[in-house]
C-alpha cells in the first residue's frame, strides 16, 4: 500500500512538474512573459524615420478587454500602407490582472509596425501599474521621431492613489529644442472630474504656452475634435467602435482622418 | 521556479512518509482539538504561492468543503497577496485502484477575497459611488483529482486545474482565444484530523 501511494504521488509530482509554465499564483500576480516592450518598439521607431519631416501614425485606444475588436483593428492596420507606428492610448485591461496584459500583448504584438502604449485608469487597478512598468516601462515617456517630439503623459489621478500628475516632467518635455514641435498624449481628456481641482486647467496651460502640435488621448470612448487658443485637442475613439484614427503630421501641422474596418 | 518545485518535491516527500506511514498519532486526541476532518496544504493555484486550510467531508462522501489562507510573498514577482478561500467540491464516483488505494475526479469553485494593491470590496472615497465595481472578490472554477488511502478517507494528495471566472467569460466570449490559456495547475495534500474511519479503526 505504502509503495503504491508514494509511486502515486511521485507521479502527481512529475505530472505537475510537466505543467511548470501552467503554475501561477495569483490573478493579482505580477509575472509578465516580456520586459519594456515600449524601449524597444521606440527604438525601431526611431531607427526607421530619422530625420523625418512628416509622419503617419494611427492612434487607438481604450482596448479593454475588447478582443475581437483589437485583433480585427491589428488586422486592418496591417493592411494599411504608409503607416510608421501605432498608439494606444490606454485602458488595455479592465482590471489590471496579468492575464488582461497578455492578452493584449499577444494581439498588440501581431502588428507588423511597432507601437507604443500608455496607461489607462483601468490598467492601474490591481497590481497593474507594476505590471505595465515590467512589460512596458514607465507610465511617462516620451520620444523624438524626426522634427517631432512624442510626449506620453500618464494623467490618471484617482487610480494613481489620488494623487497629482507629474507636470513638471510633462513641461519639461514639451520644452523641445528650436524646430521641433510635440504631439501630447495622455489618457484622461480635459473635460473629465478626475482632473478637476484644476488639473486639466494647469495641463491646458502647460499645453498652450509649448509647441504643441496636437493633443491626443482617450477615456471618453468617443470621437471628439476641439481647437481651443490655437491648440488642437483629439478624443480618439474605443475600440469597439471599428474606428481608426489617423494622423498625418507634416509641417508642423495635423491633419487627421477617421478610419472604418 | 526550479527551486520551489525542488524545495515542493522533498515536502512531498516527507509529507507522504508521514501520511502513509504507519502513523503513530492518536486521531481521537486530535478530534478533541479541531472539528474540521482534515488540515489542507496547496501550493500555488489562485491562493497564492502556498495555502493552508481546513476541509470537511460531508457523510455521503459526495461533497467537500474547505475555508483557506494563502499567501504570495512579494519576494516572487514583487507583489504581496494574501488571499482567503470558501472552497465547495463535488467528488465523482470513486475509483478502487487497489485494496488500500482510491483515485478521485472532483469539480467545484473556489470563492477567493484577495488583499493587494487597488484591490477593493468598496472602493475609496474619492471615486464617485459605482464607478467600478468590486475587484477583490472572484469565482475560480476548478477539476481534480486526488489519491488516497481508502482506510483514512480524508488523506489526500491532490493535482487541480483552476481558472478565474473572468478569465472564463472571456475564453468563451472570444471563442478564437486559446481555451487551454487560461487554465493553471496546483497541487496539495490533507492531513487528517477527524476521519470516521481512521477513528473506527475500519477499512473498506
Amino acid at each position: 500500500m505504502r509503495l503504491i501511494n508514494n509511486l502515486l504521488i511521485l507521479a502527481l509530482c512529475l505530472a505537475f512538474a510537466s505543467c511548470d509554465e501552467m503554475t501561477e499564483f495569483s490573478p493579482y500576480d505580477a509575472n509578465t512573459s516580456q520586459r519594456n516592450q515600449n524601449a524597444e518598439n521606440i527604438s525601431k521607431i526611431q531607427e526607421e524615420l530619422q530625420n523625418s519631416d512628416s509622419l503617419v501614425f494611427i492612434a487607438i485606444s481604450d482596448t479593454h478587454s475588447d478582443y475581437s475588436d483589437l485583433r480585427a483593428a491589428v488586422k486592418a492596420i496591417n493592411e494599411m500602407e504608409g503607416i510608421s507606428f501605432v498608439v494606444v492610448c490606454g485602458d488595455i485591461t479592465d482590471w489590471g490582472l496579468s492575464k488582461e496584459f497578455e492578452d493584449y500583448f499577444g494581439l498588440i504584438n501581431r502588428l507588423n509596425i511597432p507601437s507604443v502604449t500608455m496607461i489607462g485608469n483601468h490598467d492601474y487597478l490591481s497590481n497593474g501599474k507594476l505590471i505595465f512598468n515590467k512589460l512596458f516601462g514607465p507610465t511617462n515617456f516620451s520620444f523624438d521621431v524626426g522634427n517631432y517630439r512624442m510626449v506620453m503623459f500618464d494623467n490618471v489621478v484617482w487610480e494613481n492613489g489620488n494623487q497629482e500628475p507629474d507636470f513638471d516632467w510633462f513641461k519639461e518635455k514639451l520644452d523641445t529644442p528650436e524646430g521641433m514641435t510635440s504631439i501630447a498624449c495622455f489618457h484622461i481628456h480635459p473635460w473629465d472630474p478626475q482632473l478637476d481641482n484644476g488639473y486639466a486647467d494647469r495641463m491646458r496651460e502647460i499645453i498652450e504656452n509649448k509647441p504643441v502640435t496636437l493633443s491626443l488621448f482617450g477615456h471618453g470612448h468617443g470621437y471628439k475634435t476641439e481647437e481651443v487658443n490655437n491648440r488642437k485637442y483629439l478624443m480618439v475613439p474605443d475600440i469597439s467602435m471599428r474606428n481608426l484614427t489617423k494622423i498625418t503630421l507634416a509641417n508642423k501641422a495635423a491633419k487627421f482622418q477617421l478610419i472604418n474596418y | 521556479m526550479k527551486i520551489q518545485f525542488t524545495i515542493l518535491l522533498l515536502f512531498f516527500a516527507f509529507a507522504s512518509e508521514n501520511i502513509f506511514g504507519s502513523g503513530n498519532k492518536d486521531p481521537k486526541i486530535i478530534k478533541d482539538l479541531f472539528s474540521p476532518d482534515y488540515l489542507n496544504f496547496q501550493y500555488a493555484g489562485n491562493l497564492g504561492l502556498a495555502s493552508v486550510g481546513v476541509g470537511y467531508l460531508s457523510k455521503n462522501e459526495k461533497h467537500n468543503f474547505g475555508l483557506s489562507y494563502g499567501y504570495l510573498p512579494s519576494s516572487v514577482n514583487s507583489v504581496e497577496v494574501h488571499t482567503v478561500s470558501a472552497k465547495g467540491t463535488f467528488n465523482f464516483r470513486k475509483h478502487h485502484l487497489s485494496k488500500t488505494v482510491f483515485l478521485n475526479g472532483y469539480a467545484g469553485t473556489n470563492l477567493l477575497r484577495s488583499f493587494t494593491h487597488n484591490t477593493y470590496m468598496k472602493f475609496p472615497g474619492h471615486f464617485p459611488s459605482d464607478y467600478y465595481i468590486a475587484n477583490a472578490i472572484h469565482l475560480a472554477p476548478f477539476v481534480g483529482i486526488k489519491v488516497g488511502s481508502r482506510k483514512t478517507i480524508n488523506k489526500f494528495s491532490y493535482v487541480e486545474l483552476g481558472t478565474l471566472d473572468y478569465y472564463l467569460i472571456n475564453r468563451f466570449k472570444y471563442k478564437y482565444m486559446k481555451f487551454s490559456d487560461c487554465w493553471n495547475v496546483c497541487m496539495g495534500l490533507t492531513f487528517p484530523l477527524n476521519d470516521p474511519k481512521l477513528l473506527s479503526g475500519k477499512s473498506d
